[in-house]
């Protein structure tokens, strides 16, 4: 077969492109002038009310965020079935079918692997990367890559224990000087400025980058075929690839992983189909090019009166500027082996829409910027609608139920203010509803439709059905509740407010029920509250706003619920919510879902740095300024040592132990000087920590290679060890009696 | 090569004294952390650097014990890890001492260090394999310059930078309310007609 079937990919003219984004934006406008034309017939000719008026232009602009949505699946359905699909990583093909024509196959250039961490579970992180070590090692082509674990941890214990992470790692796989450790203090930017911090600092020993998250998963088949296809094609800044939602234990990342399954191939095919060599970037599970990178696609500040001038967004903006500069981004739609971790419940997927609604929603400024490519402009104007579209929902459905009370006659406080009763026309009015529920259900339809050929991979055709159904279901009742969550984001952002989460990150945990009542009370109030005053002044509609009622009312049992693994046991023992990955697991995921404790420390963990030999030895030699005496002093060293001695490690706040943990002399003095002090001196949190074994081993020895050799030689020697103990003593008493010098050293 | 010197040996008085138990005790702790085994071997190694001071040195006066054993083991290890590591070439920034406690943690389960920790006289094999050890391969700085480039956000960052903050809110506030009032004073007008 010759690899002239990829060439297509090779070569994306302005005239495909073009062709490409009318048919997107010529469907999705024909769908809206209907809806809307619809929505105007159905209000009658004459005695609109202001509310009507008003209503009207945000229904168009939701309508066609609507039918957006319901474009990108009929076009994602046609490029599934279609005989020339564009994949770029088919481009791969192109050098693979090279090398079996003839020759060795060409040795990948240096790519960097980056893991950004930032007080990650480093239990989880590292077990990844293994996983992914271990995959690339099949490939062949391992030397290729090196690994660098990127932390921008304020948390000194999370701190410390990645460097025992990364050092039990490089230990058992014997990989140092592959894979890297690197803290950053202070860490400004955030992840973008990691990112960049890794590019300044290595960026030019390599040419590529594949950025992950904490939670990320590639194969290393995968990340071979990346490489591969932007050897292929050097034009390509930046692939990315569409990681599917794996591992989840709770309902609620469940359901995600169903929903993603079963329709995030369609979505990203129909988007593909539009953008092809325009496509966008999601930050991670994506391989960049490094040089054009560096170049080009480093943040500018944003206008000053944008309040915050660092972009927290980052992705969309780096994908614009690899555009800007010429270089083609694409979606890798046919990729996969790549995974990551959804949020485990409704509280932790909101906190990411929190960061990422923000994040959109600077990216206004880039909206109208110069030469920035027609498709970002889009994707930026997609990302705004997909959380301000809330907020009209929100104003649509109160306009709505103004317009409604308005048209009820016999209420005393809003006869007053309506108009005549006008007898609107009913058929239109059915039609828009027909059309609405078209572009609702159609694109999951598809996605069913897609899937039936591989049902058996979703539990089979009853289980995919009965999952299909739960999820719609699901989705139905989260909807509203996100609606009101991101209206109050965009407000709160708007006004410069901060939130205060009630709940902590306990992924495995779930919420408990006080944490769902505080967090979603007010939601299920507000349900209560509508419901009852619609029954009274738009009986008509009652049922019409039902839906909309029972997922604020049913919010607190939902998020309670959905956030716990009981439910999630039993459906998954039925398998509904059923994915590919569950039924059958790839083996780069298999035993991530029970990591096991990298490291166990006796102590806290930044204490090892400061009693530890060994562990301020790790933390020293992994500073960037390791040499005694190359750094400035620190100014509040003298408080923070007397705070230490007088009150123990545990009186210091993280900032003042970052402090510490950056200072090498300083930390240096520190250990001399505890391990130095008389025991009436010491203080009374660190007796015991000097008392009890702080044998290095036995921080890694729980998952270390060697520990069960090791601990069963251990068995054996110490037997050995005390009869020669013994018979060395009855032989030394025998020296020092006839006046020699001690028994050997060695 | 550097290392305690195993020869010397102390009174009884200077040994038995209480401080001196502490010492003691503080140093077998140490080695441990260290991660050395065997309470014997530990004790061996602990009353040789004991015994190793000298206690007529003017530098002790007045020095607790346990200061002085902890300075005494600390500067045998320093010696010792720099002996060892005479002729490694180590990266950029790199220690001798902290490097070398590396190489010995990397080797906890291979070498027993309960028999080798500052002993001068290391096996071949062992010193060779600690050398090798002592490199971090890190990957070496290739510093280069990523900075942005400027940006021209065009008329909405010229609206938000450069009109709205010179904009007279007052006339623009005289205007709405103007207007709104007599859109009210029209539509009730109109209204009374109907």
């Amino acid at each position: 077969m010759s690899s002239k079937r990829y060439h297509h990919l090779l070569n994306i003219t302005a005239e495909t492109l073009s062709t490409r984004r009318a048919v997107f934006l010529g469907l999705a406008g024909i769908v809206t002038l209907a809806g809307s034309t619809l929505a105007v017939q159905s209000l009658g000719k004459e005695g609109w009310l202001w509310s009507e008026w008003l209503a009207l232009p945000i229904f168009v602009l939701l309508f066609a965020q609507l039918a957006t949505g319901w474009a990108i699946s009929i076009l994602g359905f046609a490029g599934l079935i279609s005989r020339k699909p564009y994949n770029i990583l088919d481009v791969a093909k192109i050098a693979e079918e090279a090398g079996a024509a003839g020759g060795a196959p060409k040795q990948l250039p240096p790519t960097a692997l980056l893991f950004p961490v930032y007080n990650e579970n480093m239990d989880r992180v590292i077990a990844g990367i293994e996983k992914m070590w271990q995959s690339l090692e099949k490939t062949g082509s391992a030397a290729s890559f090196d690994v660098f674990i990127l932390s921008d941890s304020n948390k000194a214990d999370a701190w410390v224990a990645e460097e025992w992470a990364w050092f039990r790692f490089c230990s058992k796989w014997n990989a140092f000087g592959r894979v890297f450790y690197r803290h950053r203090h202070p860490n400004i930017h955030g992840k973008s400025g990691n990112i960049a911090d890794f590019c300044r600092n290595w960026g030019q020993g390599y040419r590529y980058m594949i950025v992950f998250d904490a939670d990320s998963i590639i194969s290393g088949r995968e990340m071979v075929r990346l490489v591969q296809a932007m050897e292929a094609k050097p034009s390509i800044g930046i692939i990315q690839t569409l990681p599917r939602l794996v591992l989840g234990t709770t309902l609620f990342r469940r359901f995600l992983q169903f929903t993603t399954s079963i329709a995030g191939g369609l979505f990203a095919t129909g988007t593909n189909y539009w953008q092809l060599s325009c496509g966008s970037y999601w930050g991670h599970n994506a391989i960049v090019r490094v040089a054009p990178f560096m170049a080009f696609c480093d943040l500018p500040e944003l206008p000053a009166t944008a309040g915050k001038s660092h972009i927290l967004s980052h992705d969309t903006v780096e994908a614009a500027l690899m555009r800007k500069a010429g270089y083609e981004v694409w979606i890798a739609c046919d990729a996969e082996e790549s995974y990551e971790e959804g949020p485990p419940h409704l509280t932790d997927a909101l906190k990411r829409d929190r960061r990422w609604c923000q994040g959109n929603l600077q990216h206004i400024w880039f909206l109208f910027a110069r030469d920035i490519n027609f498709a970002n402009r889009l994707h930026i104007f997609f990302g705004l609608m997909g959380y301000l579209g809330s907020p009209l929902w929100l104003v649509l459905l109160i306009l709505t139920w103004i317009s409604g009370a308005m048209r009820v006659s016999g209420n005393p406080f809003l006869d007053g203010l309506r108009d005549e009763i006008v007898d609107r026309p009913v058929a239109p009015a059915w039609q828009l509803l027909g059309l609405t529920l078209v572009l609702l259900f159609m694109p999951k339809v598809i996605s069913f439709i897609v899937h039936l050929d591989d049902s058996r991979k979703f539990g089979g055709f009853i289980r995919m059905s009965i999952s299909w159904f739960a999820d719609a279901f699901l989705s139905m009742l989260f909807a509203p509740v996100l609606m009101l969550f991101h209206t109050r984001f965009v407000i709160e952002i708007m006004l410069g407010r901060k939130v205060a989460w009630l709940t902590q990150n306990r992924d495995d945990q779930g919420l408990t029920l006080g944490e769902s009542l505080l967090t979603y009370g007010w939601v299920s109030a507000l349900g209560v509250g509508a419901a009852v005053a619609t029954w009274f002044y738009v009986p008509d509609s009652f049922w019409w706003f039902m839906p909309l009622f029972a997922g604020w009312m049913a919010a607190v049992p939902l998020a309670w619920l959905t956030s716990h693994e009981g439910i999630s046991t039993r459906a998954m023992k039925w398998r509904i919510f059923a994915t590919p990955e569950e039924i059958e697991m790839p083996e780069v995921l298999k035993g991530l879902n029970q990591t096991r404790p990298v490291t166990n420390f006796p102590t806290a963990p930044w204490v090892q740095a400061l009693i530890s030999p060994f562990g301020l030895a790790l933390h020293v030699a992994l500073l960037r300024k390791r040499r005694p005496g190359s750094e400035e002093p620190l100014p509040e060293f003298d408080a923070l040592h007397d705070k230490l001695l007088k009150s123990g490690p545990e009186s210091l706040t993280d900032p003042e132990r970052i402090k510490l943990l950056t200072n090498t002399d300083g930390l240096t003095r520190l250990h001399e000087e505890l391990w130095s002090m008389r025991d009436g001196e010491l203080p009374a949190s660190l007796k015991p920590v000097l008392a009890q074994d702080l044998e290095p081993r036995l921080v890694y020895r729980c998952v270390s290679r060697q520990a069960a050799l090791a601990d069963a030689a251990a068995m054996a020697e110490s037997e050995v060890e005390a009869a020669a103990t013994a018979k060395e003593d009855s032989d030394t008493k025998d020296l020092d009696k006839l006046g020699a010098e001690p028994a050997g050293a060695t | 090569m550097h290392g305690i010197n195993l020869n010397e040996t102390a009174t009884d008085s200077f040994l038995q004294s209480a401080d001196w138990d502490e010492a003691y005790r503080r140093l077998c702790l140490y080695l441990r952390a260290h991660g050395l085994r065997g309470d014997r071997r530990i004790a061996r190694l602990a009353n040789r650097v004991i015994d190793s001071v000298d206690r007529t040195d003017a530098k002790w006066r007045d020095m607790h014990p346990t200061r002085i054993a902890l300075t005494c083991i600390n500067d045998a290890s320093r010696a010792w890890f720099g002996a060892l590591g005479e002729n490694v070439e180590l990266e950029e920034g790199g220690a001798k001492e902290i490097n070398g406690k590396l190489a010995m943690l990397v080797l906890q389960d291979s070498v027993e260090w309960s028999d080798h920790f500052l002993n001068p006289t290391l096996p071949e094999d062992t010193r060779k394999i600690m050398q090798a050890k002592m490199v971090m391969r890190g990957p070496n700085f290739s510093l280069a310059s990523m900075s942005p480039r400027p940006m021209d956000y065009g008329p909405l960052a010229l609206l938000a930078t450069e009109t709205l903050p010179r904009w007279d809110w007052w006339p623009v506030t005289k205007a709405v309310v103007f207007w709104f009032c007599i859109y009210w004073l029209v539509f009730f007008v109109l209204r009374g007609g109907v």
